[in-house]
């Protein structure tokens, strides 16, 4: 304890003043006995005087509740790391010595009372959740593997194991080859156009070559839709979820992919990524090479590589962002997480898709930022592990991601 | 920002001189602003007085102590506060000796007593504008306490202008009814939004 004279005071005083401002401030009307306190109060000191001048004046105590705001918003990230330097109070050793130390069987009772102690010390500390994940079985994490979709709405399984025809289809042959599904045109010309999917569930991604030898990576939780032969001026896809086109060059028949309900994208030879998941706020197309174009809520645009185009479905805009970080956006082709400057809900709507976990927040979304790339092979358990480095923290309930402040 | 201790006054000291850390992170919501606040006016240093708060609880949490009442437990988390404050200052004034005085502020310049009213009041200000329905509260936030300019808050809570200054219509109707509801005048409202 200090020793001077501040500790002999409460402060109740100073407490009791803010309180009169507080009210005096919000409208209310103070009382004589009150006016007269708070009067008392200004003519103590220079610095009440001062202080009162200043929440008189609407400009400064505007400034004053910024300074306090900025205070808040970093409040709940300095609370994970205050709380996180309390260390446990310590078993007291000495008494356990002396159990021991007095008759042998006592230890048995010893270490029954560290049970206990432990026990209780976990009930009134449910919030350590480092001991809770790491305890629990090891969550794979995803791999290459999809789900074909035929014209007739049959289904099929694919994944590493089975290479070989798939299926034909009008005269086109599906094979799987190396885990990767392509189509061979066959030379037949077929009549009618049959329409494929294929889609991955969560924890799944897949590459596949289209009819016209354009190569899609397709991310977790995601479907793309297209004919089994592309025949007109156009060759139209449909995707949800995220992929990665590499389009093979037609200038007479333009690619174009839908994406949401409004978006399109027209392409003529080029390379880039459509990230159109539905949990996701934008659309997100990214150009790596050659030229899009987007056409989105009446508004089109045409991408250079390395910008990036945002169309947001509740507000119908479309907002073109420059330099983007590329790697970035196709690291998840490339086997990494890339986490630089992601928000925790951004972290987590991605470990939902490759863990197959489904994420809850006890309380509320912390506004922990991270960086850095983690290889998409380690368990669910080692990226936590690497993310509890941001003071953030998880307990697991099955495939229940429970994230904590 | 939370205001209620869940906490009975006897309660709370008993567990705080006990090291429950739950004591703990309730003593943090309620001092931690304050305190920071109040080493901020006379440091000017946001994030040094973000330390110096923090240190101050674990000052405590590695001696703890019975104390009294929650006065005397506040009182002594101000005075850790201000000696601290006052040896940063001390501290930054030896680094410049040979520079001017960048503090702008000399230790008898600093009034301990006006600086605890004025933090203990920005606390209950700030409550205000916390216990507000959240879409209104938000739009407090982003154009009063973060200064943006209308069309960027509304970016960034993803609506139309349109929509937005409905929503601004609406929290200040909001904010009327309930000051009024208290028997308060809109000098508040006044305070806020211009």
């Amino acid at each position: 304890m200090p020793t001077d004279e501040h500790s002999l005071m409460d402060h109740a005083f100073e407490e009791n003043i803010a309180q009169l401002l507080h009210r005096q401030l919000t409208g209310e009307v103070l009382s004589a006995a009150e006016q007269q306190e708070l009067e008392a109060w200004k003519n103590k000191s220079v610095h009440n005087a001062a202080l009162l001048q200043k929440i008189n004046d609407e400009a400064s105590i505007h400034q004053l509740l910024q300074t306090w705001h900025n205070i808040d918003r970093n409040r709940a990230q300095n609370k994970v790391r205050f709380l996180a330097m309390l260390q446990p109070p310590v078993v007291r050793q000495p008494r356990l010595r002396l159990l021991r130390s007095k008759i042998f069987r006592y230890a048995a009772a010893a270490t029954l009372l560290i049970g206990i102690a432990t026990f209780y010390w976990q009930q009134q500390h449910p919030n350590k959740p480092a001991v809770a994940f790491r305890e629990t079985a090891p969550i794979a994490p995803g791999k290459e593997g999809a789900i074909l979709t035929l014209a007739d709405g049959s289904q099929m399984v694919l994944d590493s194991a089975g290479n070989g025809l798939v299926a034909n289809q009008n005269g086109t042959r599906i094979m799987l080859q190396n885990g990767q599904l392509a189509y061979n045109a066959g030379g037949g010309t077929s009549g009618t156009i049959a329409f494929n999917t294929v889609s991955t569930p969560k924890g799944r991604q897949f590459k596949l070559i289209l009819p016209d030898g354009t190569s899609v990576w397709l991310n977790a939780a995601s479907a793309i839709t297209y004919p089994t032969a592309f025949n007109g001026h156009e060759r139209t896809i449909t995707l949800q979820g995220e992929a990665y086109f590499e389009v093979a060059t037609n200038d007479k028949a333009p690619f174009k992919v839908t994406a949401g309900e409004a978006t399109t994208i027209e392409v003529l030879g080029t390379s880039f990524n459509v990230n159109a998941y539905t949990n996701e706020n934008n659309i997100r197309t990214t150009l790596l090479s050659g030229a899009v174009r987007i056409k989105a809520y009446q508004q089109t645009v045409t991408l250079k590589p390395a910008q990036q185009a945002a169309v947001k479905p509740s507000t119908a805009q479309l907002v073109v962002h420059n330099a983007v970080n590329t790697d970035q956006v196709l690291a998840w082709k490339n086997g990494l997480f890339n986490f630089e400057n992601a928000s925790l809900d951004e972290v987590m709507r991605q470990l939902e898709r490759w863990y197959d976990i489904e994420v809850v927040y006890e309380k509320g979304i912390p506004p922990t930022r991270f960086g850095g790339e983690i290889n998409k092979q380690n368990t669910l358990q080692d990226v936590l592990q690497i993310l509890e480095g941001s003071n953030v923290h998880f307990q697991l309930q099955g495939r229940k991601l429970i994230v904590m402040p | 920002m939370p205001g209620v201790i869940p906490y009975e006054e006897e309660a709370l000291l008993t567990a705080i001189a006990e090291n429950d850390t739950a004591a703990y992170a309730c003593l943090y919501d309620t001092y931690y602003n304050t305190l920071v606040y109040f080493s901020l006016s006379i440091i000017q240093n946001q994030q040094q007085a973000e330390d110096i708060a923090t240190e101050c609880l674990l000052k405590l949490w590695q001696a703890p102590t019975r104390f009294e009442s929650t006065g005397k437990l506040r009182a002594y988390l101000f005075t850790l506060a201000r000696n601290a404050s006052l040896n940063y200052l001390k501290h930054l004034r030896v680094r410049d000796k040979h520079g001017p005085d960048i503090s702008g502020q000399t230790e008898t310049d600093v009034s301990i007593e006006s600086l605890m009213v004025e933090s203990e009041l920005m606390r209950l200000v700030y409550e205000e504008i916390a216990r507000l329905p959240e879409a209104y509260r938000q739009v407090v936030e982003l154009l009063y306490l973060q200064d943006l300019p209308s069309a960027d808050a509304a970016t960034q809570l993803g609506i139309s202008m349109e929509n937005f200054r409905q929503r601004k219509g609406r929290a200040i109707a909001a904010l009327k009814t309930a000051l009024l509801k208290k028997g308060v005048s809109d000098r508040f409202l006044s305070i806020l939004f211009f």
